[in-house]
Parts: structure tokens; C-alpha cells; sequence
């Protein structure tokens, strides 16, 4: 498939409390040569969407303390940006499907680093088309 | 008519518990029915002594009880046997008079008897109603229980599952860490194993509170045992405080960082050097924790940032919703992490 894209054109937003996951993440998401964006809590998170308008996906951990978890959060940026692609990720596996917003994707953590980048590079390619 | 009927007796109960109206029954009934044989004496045809007594001795047992029931039928007896039973005006006494008194005797024994009989059944149904109420009752509230502390247990079992996987995802994000940092996978696969470790003995120190929080102290102790050779090599002091679980797992893994670094650079290295941990809790929700070596060979600040020192420096600090400062000094290292020791109730405050 190649890359015959710039991937630093596409930024990620990784949404998660646990510091040690959300630089894991980063790590992940920027090794795969994607910009990325950190925030610890939902909060922080639509304060950087509302900066950084060049962020295509949010990739978010459900359970976070705070005004807001992580299936809030994805259904207000689907609600306030709704080009921006969704991916959630959650210890808790019943995360029922009908709970997340339209198009969205799930993983259940802890996650496979590889399916993620794949799901990056799916979303990436159809941006890019 | 259930009601009704009901009705009737708890009337008759009400009745039967106050003496006052009970005797008061009993002598209404009396002198009604008094009165009315003597209303009713010129048209009634010869015969009919006790026509008018037999409902009031009714009325009285089923009303009034058994003691004024039996007065009642006493008095009725005599004031039939006297008015009612020729020779009018007298109590004479004859074969005829014996046999009609002999009746009335057998009648309002009867009556009275049965009338006892149905209100001790009517009695034992409704113990027997309430008895079972209570069963009823009983039985909801154990089943509540059951209900209740099932549900406790699912929470528990769901709350359990998630720290295991938020675990088994530290554990992940510790081995890719590792690997990402160190290009030989040998000693990447060692760092990786010491640092599992350290959170496993992290876990052990969260045990005695159903992994929720643990002690700092008994957390600081696990983190550094593996490095104390029990010469006093450290000087750990602090209040007790009790950090949650993520928190507690952050803590341990840059105790750990530290702790190795110290080992092969710092302060362990030598014979003479002590690594001084402190900690307290500033304003009750701040966190102040510091790592100071002395007596060591000095150490240079590293050139490459590893995941070691990301770890200590940027990674830890944030579950403090803090920040750290790692210094290089002649005796050691010294290291400061200052925060807040439950972040997510100061984001809960209102502004």
C-alpha cells in the first residue's frame, strides 16, 4: 500500500488519565509518523481540538475522571466536528456498540499497538482520497 | 361482603376489650329485649317465652364475649322464667317449667358456644394472616440482600477486571517502552522484567486494601527492598498516607527508575552511600517526595533521555497533576516531585 501521503499532515488526539498509557500512545501513534496531540481528560481534550484544527482522529480511553468520560467526549466532537474519526478503547469490554457515535471503532484494552496503526492508516487513506 | 363481614369483627374486638361498653351491650340487649316481649306479649300466641331473649343473648356473646354473653342469657332466663312462663308474676318451679328452662338452657349454651368457637377461629386466621405477612416480609428483605450483595460482588468483580486490564496495559506500555528505548533486545527484555517487578511489588503493597490505595511507606519499603542490602543504606521517613492505586503503581515504577539508576551511577554504587526518601502531604491534598542521594560518586547529567528519566520527569509527575526536578549533584542525585495526592477531586471542585 505505501505511503504516498505525508502522515504528518494527519494529527491524532490521544485522550487518556493514565500518563504512562497516554505516552505509550503518543509514542505509538507518532512512531507511525502521524502528528499527535496528548490530553489527560476530556477538558483538556476539546480545549486542543478547539486549538489544533489540522486533528483528524480522537482516539480516546472511556473510563476518565472528570466532567466528562471518554464516550461523552467522542459524541461531542461528533457533534461539534463531525468530520473527525473516532476510535475508543476501554478495559471494560461491554462497551455496548449502540453507545458509540456513528462510524466509530473499539478496541478493548489492553489493545494490539498494530490493529490501532492499521486503523490509523485506513482512516488516513481515506482522508487523503 | 368480605369486608363487611370483617367489619363486624373488629367491631366485636373493639368491643370485647372494653368492659365498659361490653357490660353496657349486654344490659342494652337485656332490657331491649325485656321490653319488646312485653311490646309484643298481646298478639304473640302462648308458647313463646324466650322469642325476643334468644337475639339479645346472641347479639351480646358475639358482640360482647363470653362473660357478658353468659350473664345476658342468665338474666333473659329469669326475667322469662318469672314474666314469660305461666304462672305469670312467679318463679315456680314444675315438670313442664323444668323441661322449658332445660331447653332454654340447651339452646343458649349452644349458641353461646358456637359463637366462641368462630371467634377463635376467626381469631387463630388472623394470627395465622399475619404470621404469614411476616414470612412475606422476611423473605422480600433476605431476598433484597441476596440481591443487594449480589450486585456488590458484580461491581467488585467488574472493578477488579478493569484495574487488571488498566495493570495488564502498564505492563504493556512498560515492555513496548523498554523495547523502544534499547536497540539491543536483550537488555531491552531485562529493564522490561526488573521494571514488571516493580510493579508486582507495587501490587503487594496495594493488597491490603483490595487494591484500591496504599500506604506510602509500605509502598516506598516494597519499591526499594530489592536494592537494600540491610546496612541502612536508606533513610526512609514520612507521614502515613494513603495513595490511590494508579497513583501508588506511578510512584513505584519511578522508585524503581531511581532506585537502578542509583545502583549502577549513583549513591548504591559505593560503600558509603545513603539515597535519604521523604515524603508529606503539605495542606492535606498536596504531595511533596523527594529522592536524595549523598555520599555517592557525583553524577553527570545523562545525555540521552531514556524511559527512565522520561518516567521520573514527565510520566510520574502527572498523576500528581505535578511536576519533578532532577538535579546532579557532587554526592548523588536529587531528585523532587511536588503535586497534589488526589487530583481528581481538586478538578471536581468548583472553580
Amino acid at each position: 500500500m505505501g505511503q504516498s501521503y505525508d502522515r504528518r499532515r494527519i494529527a491524532v488526539l490521544v485522550v487518556e488519565d493514565e500518563p504512562l498509557l497516554l505516552m505509550d500512545a503518543m509514542d505509538m501513534v507518532e512512531d507511525a509518523g502521524f502528528t499527535v496531540y496528548g490530553a489527560g481528560n476530556a477538558d483538556e481534550a476539546i480545549r486542543l481540538m478547539e486549538k489544533h484544527h489540522d486533528i483528524c482522529v480522537l482516539f480516546t480511553d472511556v473510563d476518565m475522571p472528570g466532567s466528562m468520560d471518554g464516550l461523552k467526549l467522542a459524541h461531542a466532537v461528533r457533534d461539534r466536528w463531525p468530520p473527525v474519526s473516532i476510535i475508543i478503547a476501554s478495559g471494560h469490554v461491554n462497551v455496548a456498540h449502540e453507545t458509540l457515535p456513528e462510524n466509530g471503532l473499539f478496541f478493548s484494552k489492553p489493545y494490539p499497538p498494530v490493529s490501532v496503526v492499521k486503523a490509523l492508516d485506513g482512516i488516513a487513506e481515506r482522508i487523503m482520497q | 361482603m368480605t369486608t363487611l363481614r370483617l367489619h363486624l369483627f373488629t367491631l366485636s374486638d373493639r368491643v370485647r376489650f372494653s368492659p365498659v361498653v361490653a357490660w353496657g351491650i349486654a344490659f342494652a340487649a337485656f332490657a331491649c329485649a325485656v321490653y319488646a316481649r312485653f311490646l309484643f306479649d298481646h298478639v304473640l300466641p302462648p308458647g313463646f317465652p324466650y322469642l325476643t331473649f334468644f337475639p339479645a343473648v346472641i347479639l351480646t356473646a358475639f358482640l360482647a364475649g363470653l362473660l357478658p354473653g353468659a350473664v345476658c342469657a342468665l338474666a333473659c332466663g329469669i326475667a322469662a322464667w318469672y314474666w314469660f312462663i305461666p304462672p305469670f308474676g312467679s318463679f315456680s318451679l314444675d315438670t313442664s317449667v323444668l323441661v322449658a328452662l332445660a331447653f332454654y338452657v340447651c339452646v343458649v349454651g349452644v349458641d353461646i358456644l358456637l359463637i366462641q368457637v368462630m371467634h377463635r377461629a376467626v381469631d387463630g386466621l388472623r394470627e395465622e394472616r399475619a404470621r404469614s405477612g411476616d414470612l412475606v416480609r422476611e423473605q422480600r428483605r433476605l431476598l433484597g440482600e441476596q440481591k443487594d450483595r449480589e450486585r456488590q460482588q458484580r461491581i467488585l468483580q467488574r472493578e477488579l477486571s478493569h484495574r487488571m486490564k488498566n495493570t495488564l496495559a502498564m505492563v504493556q506500555a512498560v515492555v513496548s517502552q523498554s523495547l523502544r528505548n534499547n536497540p539491543d533486545p536483550k537488555l531491552a527484555a531485562g529493564l522490561a522484567s526488573a521494571r514488571i517487578q516493580a510493579l508486582a511489588r507495587a501490587q503487594d503493597a496495594l493488597t491490603a486494601t483490595d487494591w484500591s490505595a496504599a500506604d506510602v511507606e509500605t509502598l516506598v519499603r516494597t519499591a526499594v527492598s530489592p536494592h537494600d542490602d540491610g546496612t541502612g543504606r536508606f533513610r526512609i521517613d514520612g507521614p502515613s498516607l494513603s495513595l490511590e492505586a494508579q497513583r501508588s503503581l506511578g510512584l513505584a515504577l519511578a522508585i524503581h527508575e531511581l532506585a537502578t539508576n542509583a545502583t549502577k551511577y549513583g549513591a548504591l554504587l559505593t560503600e558509603a552511600g545513603i539515597v535519604t526518601i521523604l515524603w508529606d502531604s503539605p495542606d492535606g491534598n498536596g504531595f511533596r517526595f523527594s529522592w536524595i542521594e549523598s555520599g555517592g560518586p557525583g553524577v553527570a547529567e545523562p545525555l540521552r533521555r531514556g524511559f527512565g528519566s522520561r518516567l521520573t520527569e514527565r510520566v510520574v509527575p502527572a498523576y500528581f497533576k505535578g511536576s519533578a526536578r532532577t538535579q546532579y549533584t557532587r554526592g548523588g542525585l536529587k531528585y523532587e516531585l511536588e503535586g497534589t495526592l488526589r487530583p481528581d477531586e481538586t478538578d471536581l471542585a468548583p472553580d
